[in-house]
């Protein structure tokens, strides 16, 4: 297993994403509801969450759905961590000191 | 990262992917998974196939392909960085495990065939859509006659002539209409944008022929206790210097709470700004002053500014 290394390069479309998670901190989404909040596309969107997810700032699991019966396929979903929580709640409060004070 | 293919699949998942990679979309899909590292592209084409089924129109899912295609290159190289350490360590070769499979074709050859593709979609759109409209406007086939004997039929003698009927009709005008003198001061109610108070008394008709009370109405705002305005601004907005005025109308009870959800009367442009507006305004239920008339608190929906400024 890859040891995690919680330090995440910072971009605006990393900021979004973290946003969209930060408006329900306790919220599972997928990558399509990630997609409506941000608008980032998926060419961008992807690598972001897997880059988080591999850092501890995110956990994933299968939506616990019979995809037969749902008539649909199981998603993704993701869900920020204690970690994430606090790491993202710090970069938000860097940057504001940093452009505010 | 190897640990995300270790959960139990459920049953009807591989039939659902399965039965969903149908057409061209669900294929560009699993070409790019096919691509990713061995260890994540079972999950990223599951992921990626049940994301898709949110997509409704074609351009939209056609993008969301292509955005799967070009995703599979940096989450490739990104793991690849990732995994070397811990490969290393335990005398692997990383590249064995993150080097995707060639596939049909490598990956930037799939790239230029995707947009190629994409374009030529388009190319077709246009000309099927455009195709009728252009027949439309084609100049009709011209077919010229020329007439020598046109036959009129002949007039008939035996109807009656219409009869013309002269009418003059009076409409009676009131020799002294009553109406109100027009320097006479009136009293109009309205909710103010800006919360302040303001004084009316019934509606205008009510004052015009003078049926109604006076009633001393008050328009309500935000209150004591009303959450700060910058606790909501949107921290992606402080960081892209956005700026704007918010109006948002809210409903209230006397007691100052929210009765219905509030709504956005006027939109800053930016909808970041609107949502962190409608974030406060929601917050700030049971802190709202009251409309009031006559001093008596009531139900009244009112709306007002939330101003997101930066500091200098």
């Amino acid at each position: 297993m890859v040891k995690k290394d919680h330090s995440v390069r910072m971009s605006l479309q990393t900021l979004k994403v973290l946003e969209a998670f930060l408006e329900d901190p306790a919220a599972q989404l997928s990558g399509a509801d990630v997609h409506q909040r941000s608008a980032i596309a998926s060419g961008t969107l992807y690598p972001i969450l897997m880059r988080l997810e591999a850092a501890g700032w995110f956990t994933s699991q299968w939506e616990s759905i019979d995809p037969s019966s749902a008539g649909r396929p199981r998603r993704r979903l993701y869900r920020l961590t204690s970690t994430g929580l606090k790491r993202a709640g710090e970069v938000f409060g860097s940057f504001n000191r940093s452009v505010f004070a | 990262m190897n640990e995300r293919n270790s959960e139990s699949e459920p049953p009807g998942s591989a039939a659902t992917a399965a039965t969903s990679r149908r057409g061209l979309v669900p294929w560009l899909i699993h070409q790019a998974a096919r691509r990713a590292p061995a260890p994540l592209a079972e999950r990223l084409e599951e992921e990626w196939l049940a994301d898709l089924w949110t997509r409704s129109s074609t351009i939209s899912r056609l993008g969301f392909a292509l955005g799967c295609c070009w995703a599979t290159g940096i989450i490739a190289s990104e793991y690849c960085v990732l995994a070397a350490p811990a490969a290393t360590a335990r005398g692997a070769s990383v590249w064995n495990q993150a080097d995707p499979e060639p596939g049909l074709f490598p990956r930037h050859s799939l790239a230029v065939i995707s947009v190629l593709g994409f374009h030529l979609a388009i190319i077709a759109v246009l000309l099927v859509g455009l195709g009728g409209k252009i027949q439309h406007f084609a100049t009709p086939h011209l077919e010229i006659r020329q007439l020598t004997n046109p036959e009129r039929p002949p007039l008939r003698e035996d109807l009656p002539k219409p009869e013309v009927i002269h009418k003059a009709f009076t409409i009676p005008i009131p020799e002294d209409p009553t109406l109100p003198e027009p320097n006479e001061e009136r009293h109009i109610s309205a909710a103010p944008a800006d919360g302040q108070v303001q004084a009316g008394a019934g509606t205008a008709a009510e004052q015009l022929f003078g049926h109604a009370p006076n009633v001393s109405r008050v328009a309500g705002g935000p209150g004591t206790g009303f959450p700060n305005t910058d606790d909501f601004y949107p921290s992606v907005s402080k960081f892209r210097g956005e700026q704007g005025v918010v109006t948002v109308q809210v409903c209230v009870d006397p007691t100052g709470r929210l009765t219905a959800e509030p709504t956005l009367a006027e939109s800053s442009g930016v909808p970041r700004l609107n949502a962190g507006a409608l974030r406060l305004a929601r917050a700030g239920s049971g802190h709202y002053r009251a409309s009031t008339e006559d001093g008596s608190p009531v139900n009244s929906c009112f709306s007002f500014r939330v101003h997101f400024r930066l500091a200098n």
